[in-house]
């Protein structure tokens, strides 16, 4: 199977997880509120439609930021 | 035979070169093509100058509801559409529970426009099961339909007001896999799902509410019986393009199923957007997973009046700052000849106003000749400059007066043209009988043989009509459909190549009690077979012929 | 290079649902850059925070400004309309 190019990381919340949580999934070591706050940053979509800020299943939530 | 097309150029869908000859239609598939054909007693349609290729298939439609009290989705037929697909985006009318009705029509008219009328006495609604609605549908359809069963409805019937609440349980999941089989036994072309609709509250669709476990879940039921998923992705935002492609190559190398995503858009604002989803698409196409791109041929239309602020103004400080007033103060700016002269120096720097002069007035105007004209011949007309007679026309009609942008989005055509070209990009994504107060999605198929095709040679005849039948029925799985072949059905669409095209959009009145819409009529497309059928010609017009058929089944013999 | 990601420019572009959206592009440290799009209404919140209906205002603006603009809004839904 060709290989494929390396691609922005993301991953699917799991059911009933919020911020930290998730933080504490995909960024483990890093500080909680500055995990927090990275995520948000790098997942501005999800504060641009309803519910603002919240999970759904179907989300797409990036753990690293966009490439150069 | 039934029916011989005479003296036709022949198209046959398979890609390859054209050829002279007839094309002889018996018990509702195609006989025999090729060379001069006679039968006794036949009837000969005349198709000399002509091309004579499959129907279209459109893959990417809401004509659910339309199709149950218009059976032949008008206009699509007329356009040469012979098949379709609705249910696209999560949402069906099947299955559902007769205590969602309403929630479900709710979501229709939000993503439809679809007026209270549509649903409201248009027709009897006596069906739950999937294989009921197909049934309700067979009454009178007179074209063919691969109905997808929405994700939506689907977690609604399982979960109930849990949809839009939670993830669902193990025995959810289980209750929502059978669910799917049954109604990929009926007949469904597969499962639509959305990651961005709202219903009629603004908020998230059941779908959106799926984790991934579930959506694996029922792709695997899916693949069982080797069918479609498609989905809404979020199209505004190419990471997240990126990440969906990735999820449904994971879904589709999994299960051995194909996918699809609609729509893919080009945009002057994110020009990198389709080469990179494209380029990722060919990463997994070569993978071996099948991750269909949609492409709309159409370019994108901006509509507004100056009673709702719209972001076309956004770059107008004046403009846009006058847009939020009220309703009262925004009338007194406009009539204040100090506030528009600051207006139109922004509008129109330097009295330069050729940015407006190519918009239309679409509507809300006493004067209906007015409608369709532009505003900078509205403004030769009047000794004025277009901005000001954009202003004018909102304070004569109290501020309803309409106006089009059109082309300002999906626009360049050696851009679009490439990309409809691309062997990865599927042709589609028309959103037919959606949107229908905002905009007419009909004629797609006319727009790509006449603009791309005829004028631009951005593909061949026989490669444009490849990609909307031969190619549309391998990649959704239809049987005998998509080709002029002996065995295959008699859908057939005849066109004059150096007129066909869509015609102007128009406001139509046809809706149940006479609710208006958006259509375009075809122009020339010259006769339209449905199985073996004469369904719509210019000449006579629509037939009443309810020859159409469930296209996931293979062809039968027409009943009329 | 900023620390914080920002707001670098801003855009008007044409939605498929025919109404015009605001689409902002989001500089990150490390040069890396992705797009926000917000429909008329986020807009309009954003832009009266701003105090101004210009799309140049809001180049410069840091990404946790425009994250709390966006989370306060009352109302509608995603940008991008329906399908």
């Amino acid at each position: 199977m060709a290989e494929l190019s390396e691609s922005r990381a993301f991953t699917a919340p799991e059911p009933g997880e919020d911020w930290a949580a998730l933080a504490a999934r995909v960024l483990p070591g890093t500080p909680e509120g500055e995990a927090v706050e990275k995520l948000q940053s790098w997942n501005l979509h999800l504060f641009a439609r309803h519910p603002r800020g919240q999970f759904l299943g179907s989300d797409v939530v990036f753990t690293a930021p966009p490439a150069a | 035979m039934d029916w011989i097309i005479r003296g036709g150029r022949i198209v046959d869908g398979s890609g390859l070169p054209a050829f002279e000859g007839d094309v002889a239609l018996k018990d509702g598939k195609v006989a025999r093509l090729g060379g001069r054909i006679e039968a006794e007693g036949a009837q000969v349609f005349d198709a000399s100058g002509c091309i004579v290729a499959p129907g279209f298939i459109d893959p990417h439609t809401h004509f659910d509801v339309q199709l149950l009290w218009d059976g032949q989705a008008r206009p699509a037929l007329e356009h040469g559409v012979t098949t379709i697909v609705p249910g696209n985006c999560s949402l069906s009318l099947a299955p559902l529970k007769a205590g969602d009705r309403q929630r479900v029509v709710g979501m229709f008219q939000q993503i439809e426009e679809m007026p209270d009328a549509a649903f409201d006495g248009a027709f009897e609604w006596r069906w739950e099961s999937f294989d009921g609605y197909l049934a309700a549908l067979k009454e009178s359809l007179s074209i063919n339909v691969a109905p997808l069963v929405g994700h939506s409805v689907i977690r609604l019937w399982v979960m109930g007001a849990a949809a839009t609440e939670r993830a669902a349980t193990a025995e959810e999941l289980s209750a929502m896999q059978d669910l799917l089989a049954q109604c990929l036994e009926a007949g469904a072309v597969g499962l639509s799902t959305s990651f961005v609709d709202v219903d009629e509250n603004l908020m998230p669709v059941p779908s959106r509410y799926a984790h991934f476990e579930e959506l694996d879940a029922l792709a695997a039921v899916l693949g069982r019986y080797g069918r479609m998923l498609q989905v809404v992705p979020e199209f505004y935002a190419t990471d997240i393009t990126l990440a969906r492609v990735d999820q449904l190559a994971e879904l589709s190398l999994r299960y051995g199923i194909p996918t699809t995503f609609s729509p893919l858009f080009d945009s002057a604002a994110t020009p990198d957007n389709v080469p990179r989803v494209m380029a990722r698409v060919a990463e997994q196409m070569a993978r071996g997973a099948q991750v269909w791109p949609q492409v709309q041929t159409r370019p994108i239309d901006i509509s507004f009046t100056f009673e709702v602020a719209s972001l076309l103004f956004a770059g107008l400080p004046k403009w846009y700052r006058t847009m939020r007033m009220g309703a009262e103060e925004k009338i007194a700016a406009l009539s204040d000849s100090e506030w528009v002269a600051q207006l139109l120096a922004e509008a129109e720097p330097g009295g330069n106003g050729a940015r407006w002069a190519a918009v239309q007035v679409r509507g809300g105007v006493s004067d209906a000749s007015l409608v369709g004209q532009t505003l900078g011949a509205l403004a030769e007309a009047r000794g004025s400059s277009p901005a000001q007679v954009m202003i004018d026309l909102s304070l004569e009609h109290n501020l309803q007066a309409s106006f089009i942008a059109a082309s300002l989005g999906h626009n360049d055509s050696d851009r679009v043209g490439a990309l409809l070209a691309d062997g990865n990009v599927h042709v589609g994504a028309s959103d037919a009988g959606a949107h229908i107060q905002s905009f007419a999605t009909y004629g797609d198929t006319g727009y790509l043989l006449g603009h791309f095709v005829r004028d631009r040679g951005a593909l061949s005849l026989e490669a444009a009509i490849k990609k909307i039948t031969a190619d549309t029925a391998r990649i959704w799985g239809l049987p005998g459909r998509g080709q002029l072949a002996p065995g295959f059905a008699g859908d057939v669409a005849i066109f004059d190549a150096a007129e066909i095209d869509r015609c102007a959009e128009e406001a139509c009145f046809d809706m149940p009690e006479e609710g208006m819409r958006y259509v375009r009529a075809s122009k020339g497309m010259v006769g339209v077979f449905v199985n073996g059928a004469l369904s719509w010609s210019k000449a006579s017009g629509y037939a009443d012929a309810p020859v159409g058929q469930i296209a996931t089944q293979l062809p039968g013999a027409a009943s009329a | 290079m900023s620390e914080t990601p920002f707001i670098e420019a801003a855009e008007i572009a044409p939605g498929h649902d025919g109404a015009a959206e605001l689409v902002l592009f989001v500089r990150y440290p490390g040069a890396g850059r992705q797009t926000v799009t917000l429909d008329a209404d986020a807009a309009e919140v954003l832009f009266e925070h701003t105090q101004t209906g210009d799309v140049r205002a809001l180049h410069g603006v840091p990404w946790h400004h425009l994250k709390d603009v966006l989370q306060q809004r009352p109302g509608s839904g995603a940008a991008g309309g329906n399908s």
